[in-house]
């Protein structure tokens, strides 16, 4: 979800009106953005737009746009795609680039005024398409550049990385290729997208002179925009053509609002790309969809006039057409998020406004219940409460060494991959360390302290579909200076005795318990839990001064005995 | 002194006090000895009591005189009990003067005759036997003849004067302390200047301070109150015990008062985690309301946790800096094939959704790839495939896990409340509908709102923000429709509505906590003083 910064004066401008926070908030409901905050006095504002199959709102243009065709103010006639067979511009491909990165497409404009605002915003628009809508670059990555410096036809290529050298933006020396992705911070980050190809992509014009590294970075020289500029040479590159064109077209559109004139530029490829080997961008995007009219009754639940439903999706910029009980949907070429007939229904609800809808509740009936584990995980929970222990509730985000060397245990437990921290890298398989964690850290409370906790642990088993199961244990744990087994046996038998069951304990020696101190429960000859004092060696690593006797159960399997 | 004090202080008097202030009858002043017989307190409660009343100004003590006390000192104690060592002999040699039967060790077949057996039988030392036979044969009462046998002379009054000795001893004894002036002179001088040629002494002499009780106006009002109140010093017992039930005595008794405006200490008890009330409202709530639970897996493969939910598998939301990936085994061995194969058609072109896809190439063996439960809507995407109910209302409250530096509002896993509903008539309106009644019910919020949101698996979608009173808007919720991408791959053919709550917000407002991970404290202090206000 990109956040976006832009010039409140430069928003109604482009809109045609001011508004106070509390209108604009309103409206930013129309592209589902967020007002989040107003840099004091510099005029400056961050919203947060939610929609990320709508990347045409990403920008202010887009954002301007959206709300002026609720206002009225807004036409959907732009005449972008008259083709005029103007072959001024054209770009050769080569071969090299089919397998490195295959696809380029791009347009020229003309008779802009790039201020500061201007410049800044389309910095941002193309570092946020580039970001969040092309995968951090892999399928999709922008260049601009003046115009002026260009010789046309552009060449795109791929070549030796050391073969060539420029002045990458950012830096003084010339570098090769295969030294901006060591030395340059745009090559250390997006190096990897050609890393592993023999040729890396290049930019040239017809003069040789460089363009640009392509998804890496431009050359200073040729591919700096400064404000004042008048003329753009934009280029796409990529792997996903539809993308491509998307990307390119809400930059057209974004230039046509501030008042640009879009020449379009002829790219001839040497292989086929949707099936045509010459094509010319900006391209168009059908963003169409058919469907039964009725289908915005039955989702909004509610009876509403078709006439009404094509004023209202007029007003958030789409072309409608009825037929008797069809309606075809269109929207212009910077949205390409129709996939099923409900994305209409929805650009109906958010055009209409959701205060417009009167909340309804549904007419079925249910009794509604928890599952028997819930039942029994809280009937635990009451009798432990009862028998005067102090519920806790850990995370199940933990340690390894806390599951094993603490516990000097080597079972296998279910670990993070990708860790982010340590302390949180992989699911508890016991409650005990848990509990063990707490008296480490509460030696200040009062004693004796009665502690108990029920919850989920993951248990690592390889003859499971996803390697571990996940089970719902309750562990009770007693610190006091003399806490005893058989202190912890008489609760563990009431507790038992209240779920109308019988435990028999079996000796039974653990690494983390006093030898012959300890064993395991068995409710209908089933070990069910263990229980027994720990042994000063567990202690120790814990740092607790104060003898602890614990017991465990696993309650999903005591629900089978039930 | 003002009445009204003067009553508030009478009632506050303690039963020991009142029976001290009683026993002054009408006097003004007596000896603190009368007092102490009248009242029959013990000595220490009437010391006590006397120090209470002192203290209030009620009466004041005065040391009038000073009196001797003769006591017995342990060996005159001794002689008390067992005689004087003369008397003594002369019993063993059977010619004593009392009938008080011997103790020492007497064989009546052969009295001792000689000092030697005197001394071999008796318990008395033999310097005792030595002092004794010698103020015997001094004053006449034993000869010895030849062959150092004893011989007992005809009465004396010597004799008699051994016998009012061992009188004397025995009656001091009887009353531990008898004054010195109730002795004869001759008594007397015996006590103060006799009979001390025995070494250690028998008598003690003690000079003790006779001390005067004295009234002050505050006593004589304080009994004048007390008579005209008939407050009486009936027993006072601090606690009714099943004792005074079985036998009545509690109908002689007075409970005594407490002070029952003291702060009592919090106790150490058994309590259920205040976070855990919240959630176990949280469901007591949604059963209110029909819903039935679901529960899942931990560990979730990406299929169930995102494929099906019509996330992309190219969605950003899918990156190892949003989700845990588990490292072994870092796949499952097998995904619901019918499933796997609906969505992978629909992800790619729509497949028999009417929708086109999100049209990549859907990669199958990506969706075994196994994380940690991202998202509840996982487990409504399973109940989807288990042929649940229609119409039919399902929740979960399910713990899940996101790539997130654990901070003040990040906690490493926390809780969402799932829900869905299945019904054929079921439309956006309904959902708005059970949404007002979530942040009704639940969250309590006098003000709300719906507003326009984004998620890859419902359309039209919509967000819940509530006004809450000290944190201004905040978001309830996402929720929508299912989109047919969702729910016909999983055979669903009826609209299902979807919505999660944000609950960790509402729990910290609940709890009175600033810090998310406070609800996950490992600090039982922490805990024992956590609790919700009021009832949820």
């Amino acid at each position: 979800m990109p956040t976006i910064s832009i010039q409140k004066e430069d928003l109604f401008q482009l809109i045609g009106k001011s508004f106070s926070n509390e209108e604009l908030a309103d409206y930013l409901q129309l592209v589902k953005g967020e007002l989040k905050d107003e840099t004091a006095g510099s005029g400056e504002i961050k919203i947060e737009l939610n929609d990320t199959n709508r990347p045409d709102l990403w920008c202010v243009e887009g954002i301007a746009r959206q709300i002026r065709f609720k206002l009225g103010r807004q036409k959907s006639d732009y005449r972008l795609f008259d083709r005029t067979n103007r072959n001024d511009y054209t770009l050769q491909v080569e071969a090299s680039v089919k397998r490195v990165r295959p696809l380029i497409g791009a347009f020229v404009v003309k008779n802009i005024q790039v201020n500061d605002v201007v410049l800044q915003q389309l910095i941002q628009t193309q570092e946020k398409l580039c970001e969040n809508f092309g995968q951090k670059r892999k399928s999709l990555a922008i260049g601009i550049y003046p115009l002026g410096g260009i010789t046309f036809p552009v060449k795109y290529q791929a070549v030796d990385p050391k073969s060539v050298q420029f002045v990458p933006l950012g830096l003084d020396q010339e570098l090769n290729l295969e030294q901006i992705l060591l030395q340059h911070p745009k090559g250390q980050q997006y190096g990897h997208l050609v890393k592993s190809f023999s040729q890396f992509p290049l930019l040239t014009d017809q003069e040789g002179r460089i363009l640009s590294f392509p998804p890496v970075i431009n050359s200073r020289e040729r591919g700096e925009v400064a404000a004042g500029a008048s003329d753009l040479f934009i280029e796409a590159t990529g792997t996903q053509f539809n993308l491509l064109k998307l990307a390119l077209n809400i930059l057209v559109y974004n230039f046509a609002d501030r008042g640009g004139e879009i020449v379009p530029v002829t790219i001839r490829y040497p292989y086929p790309v949707e099936g045509k080997k010459t094509i010319q961008f900006p391209q168009r995007v059908r963003n169409r969809v058919e469907l039964e009219t009725k289908l915005f009754e039955r989702l909004i639940g509610e009876q509403i006039n078709p006439r009404k439903i094509q004023k209202t999706l007029g007003e958030y910029g789409c072309e409608t057409s009825l037929t008797k009980k069809k309606m075809m949907i269109s929207t212009l070429d910077y949205r390409d998020d129709y996939m099923h007939p409900v994305d209409v229904v929805e650009d109906y609800a958010i055009s209409r406004g959701f205060a417009s809808f009167k909340p309804t509740l549904p007419a079925i009936f249910h009794t509604g219940g928890v599952v028997a584990m819930t039942n029994l995980a809280d009937k635990v929970r009451g009798i432990a409460v009862g028998l005067g222990f102090e519920e806790m509730f850990t995370n199940i985000l933990t340690r390894k060494p806390d599951l094993t060397e603490k516990m000097m245990r080597q079972d296998a437990v279910v670990e993070v991959e990708n860790v982010m921290v340590e302390n949180y890298s992989c699911l508890r398989n016991s409650l005990l360390p848990g509990l063990l964690k707490i008296e480490n850290t509460s030696y200040k409370a009062v004693y004796p302290h009665k502690i108990f906790e029920v919850g989920e642990v993951s248990v690592w088993d390889p003859n499971e579909n996803h390697g571990s199961r996940t089970e719902i244990h309750c562990a009770l744990l007693i610190a006091q200076s003399r806490a005893t087994f058989s202190e912890m046996h008489s609760y563990l038998d009431n507790l038992l005795y209240y779920l109308g069951l019988e435990g028999v304990v079996r000796e039974r020696g653990f690494s983390f318990s006093i030898e012959g101190r300890a064993g395991e429960i068995l409710v209908q000859e089933k070990i069910q839990g263990h229980l027994g004092e720990i042994h000063p060696k567990i202690l120790t690593a814990w740092e607790i001064k104060v003898p602890c006797v614990v017991c465990e159960l696993n309650l999903s399997n005591l629900l089978k005995m039930l | 002194m003002d009445e009204s004090k003067l009553a508030e202080k009478a009632m506050a008097l303690h039963p020991l006090e009142i029976k001290i202030l009683l026993s002054f009858g009408l006097e003004r002043a007596a000896a603190q000895e009368t007092i102490l017989n009248q009242c029959g307190l013990a000595e220490a409660q009437f010391r006590t009591a006397l120090e209470w009343l002192k203290g209030k100004g009620a009466l004041q003590v005065i040391e009038v005189e000073t009196e001797d006390f003769v006591s017995l000192t342990d060996s005159g104690e001794q002689y008390a009990k067992n005689k004087i060592p003369e008397l003594q002999i002369l019993d063993m040699i059977g010619q004593g003067l009392s009938d008080t039967p011997l103790s020492v060790q007497n064989d009546p077949a052969e009295p001792p005759k000689t000092i030697a057996s005197l001394k071999e039988r008796s318990r008395l030392s033999a310097e005792e036997i030595s002092t004794a036979i010698g103020n015997l044969k001094r004053g006449g009462v034993v000869k010895i003849e030849a062959g150092g046998s004893l011989q007992v002379q005809a009465d004396t009054n010597l004799k008699k004067s051994f016998n009012e000795t061992q009188q004397m001893l025995v009656r001091i004894s009887q009353k531990q302390r008898i004054s010195l002036k109730e002795f004869s002179e001759s008594e007397k001088n015996e006590i103060q200047g006799g009979y001390k040629k025995r070494g250690t002494g028998l008598f003690e002499i003690e000079t003790i301070k006779r001390n005067r009780l004295e009234l002050q106006q505050a006593g004589v009002e304080l009994i004048k109150i007390l008579n005209e109140t008939g407050m009486d010093a009936r027993e006072e017992t601090s606690e009714l015990t099943p004792e005074l039930l079985k036998d009545g005595q509690w109908q002689n008794v007075k409970f005594r008062k407490y002070n029952i405006q003291l702060k009592p200490s919090r106790l150490v008890v058994g309590k259920f985690h205040a976070y855990r009330e919240y959630l176990d409202f949280l469901k007591k709530r949604l059963v209110a309301l029909g819903f039935e639970e679901m529960q899942g897996n931990l560990v979730e493969n990406e299929f169930w946790n995102m494929d099906a939910l019509f996330m992309p598998q190219f969605h950003s939301s899918r990156e190892i800096h949003d989700v845990y990936f588990v490292k072994n085994p870092a796949a499952a061995k097998s995904i619901e094939e019918k499933y796997l194969n609906n969505v992978a058609e629909t992800h790619e072109n729509g497949g028999k959704t009417g929708s086109r896809g999100w049209r990549y190439l859907f990669d199958k063996e990506r969706s075994k790839r196994l994380v940690l439960r991202s998202q509840g809507t996982a487990l409504s995407a399973r109940k989807l495939s288990q042929s649940p109910q229609i119409p039919g209302k399902y929740f979960a409250v399910a713990r899940c896990f996101r790539y997130d530096q654990v901070d003040a509002s990040h906690a490493p896993d926390f809780f969402q409340v799932e829900g869905i509903v299945l019904d054929q008539n079921i439309s956006f309106r309904h959902l708005l509908g059970l949404l007002q009644v979530f942040a009704l019910e639940i969250a309590k919020t006098p003000e709300m709102k719906f507003v326009p949101a984004y998620f890859p698996f419902t359309e039209p979608s919509v967000e819940v923000h509530m006004k809450h009173e000290k944190l201004g808007w905040i978001e309830l919720g996402g929720a929508g429709i299912f989109r047919p991408e969702v729910t016909i791959p999983l055979g669903i053919k009826v609209p299902v509505i979807a919505w999660g709550l944000g609950i960790d917000r509402m729990a910290m407002v609940a709890l009175g906590i600033n810090d998310i991970r406070d609800l996950f404290s490992s600090d039982i202090q922490f805990l024992r003083d956590s609790r919700i206000k009021g009832i949820l």
